[in-house]
């Protein structure tokens, strides 16, 4: 388990796509670290992204708010994000807001 | 400070992203206290940060800076958890802040929470109430409602009033270790740190105000009763004027 409230972001390729594993938790003190790795990550200019919140222990609406923002802008420019399921809590706020039925979820890296 | 009369825990920090965590760790210890499944625990976590999101991000001006956040948790039948500040308030026609931004928090809150009021702070702010019919075990409550004082909060630290003391020991240990990482002391003295944890919460309603230096900890009790702790396997602990220091050795 990782220090409460901290999120660490690796980056790795897989299957020809950038892939973005998160761990942690995914909160207003944190979300504009992920949105400074999505930029960094739409600047290596691959079509496909993918978010591994498999190891994302909690997420608020901040943090999914920053994971449409990247949908949207990605899928403006002719990319895709996808998004593997995370974790009960992770998957609840997803389910809540309908964000599961928009964001593009895959099972698995 | 008017939030509910009979909380059974009291925890204030800064209107601060980085304090809304605490929140958690603190809503965690009462869940683990009083046997909450970890789906509901979940819920409540995932609505009250909504609320406290919401204080960091509106209630205190630019100008006034970070304000105090102090959440309240009561535990009966349900668990009743109150979120105030004494910011701007919410304004003489919203009801709730948020929606109009398009936010995702207040409805989050209303889908999660069986009841969710709000209403004004005195002498100014907002009371948020959130009621979760999550059905905790029964807990012993205090005789009196736990309560952690009116002084302003230093810079850096927060105020933990545990009145019940079925909810003191899982809560102490949690802010504590908290504190902990904060503090950057190493993952290996965190059962240390437990231990003193335990000992803080045979406290009769501990009130304490938990701060983090470089490697240390720091935690100052309302009556200096701690018992004496001395030095641990890794830890150095000393114990004056109320005001305990734990270092690593």
């Amino acid at each position: 388990m990782g220090e409460a409230g901290k999120l660490e972001i690796d980056e790795r390729s897989a299957n020809g796509r950038l892939v973005l594993e998160l761990r942690g938790e995914l909160d207003l003190a944190n979300a504009a670290q992920l949105d400074r790795a999505i930029a960094q990550a739409e600047s290596a200019d691959r079509s496909e992204l993918l978010l591994d919140l498999s190891g994302v222990e909690f997420i608020d609406s901040t943090g999914l708010r920053s994971i449409l923002a990247a949908h949207e802008k990605l899928g403006g420019r002719g990319g895709r994000l996808l998004v593997t399921g995370g974790q009960p809590q992770v998957a609840r706020l997803l389910e809540l807001t309908g964000a599961d039925d928009y964001l593009n979820i895959v099972s698995a890296p | 400070m008017g939030a509910t009369a009979t909380s059974d825990v009291r925890l204030t920090v800064h209107s601060q992203a980085d304090d809304v965590t605490l929140v958690r760790q603190v809503l965690s210890g009462v869940g683990e206290a009083a046997g909450i499944d970890g789906v509901d625990l979940n819920d409540v976590n995932t609505a009250v940060t909504e609320a406290c999101n919401n204080v960091v991000m509106h209630a205190y001006s630019a100008s006034q800076g970070a304000g105090e956040m102090t959440v309240d948790v009561s535990l009966n039948s349900v668990l009743v958890v109150t979120v105030e500040d004494h910011g701007r308030g919410i304004g003489p026609v919203r009801g709730v802040r948020g929606p109009a931004e398009g936010g995702l928090g207040i409805p989050v809150m209303l889908a999660l929470a069986s009841t969710v009021e709000y209403r004004e702070a005195e002498p100014s702010g907002t009371i948020v109430r959130m009621c979760f019919d999550v059905r905790p075990a029964p807990v012993e409550h205090a005789a009196t409602p736990a309560a952690n004082g009116s002084v302003a909060l230093e810079p850096g630290t927060a105020r933990l009033a545990v009145g019940s003391a079925t909810c003191a020991p899982a809560v102490c240990r949690r802010l504590l270790v908290a504190f902990a990482a904060r503090a950057r002391l190493s993952s290996a003295t965190f059962p240390e740190v437990e231990e003193i944890a335990a000992a803080l919460a045979t406290l009769p309603s501990p009130a304490l105000q938990l701060g983090a230096g470089p490697r240390e900890l720091l935690v100052q009790t309302g009556d200096g009763a701690l018992p004496e702790l001395g030095t641990l396997n890794l830890l150095s602990a000393t114990l004056a004027g109320g005001r305990l220091r734990v270092r690593e050795v």
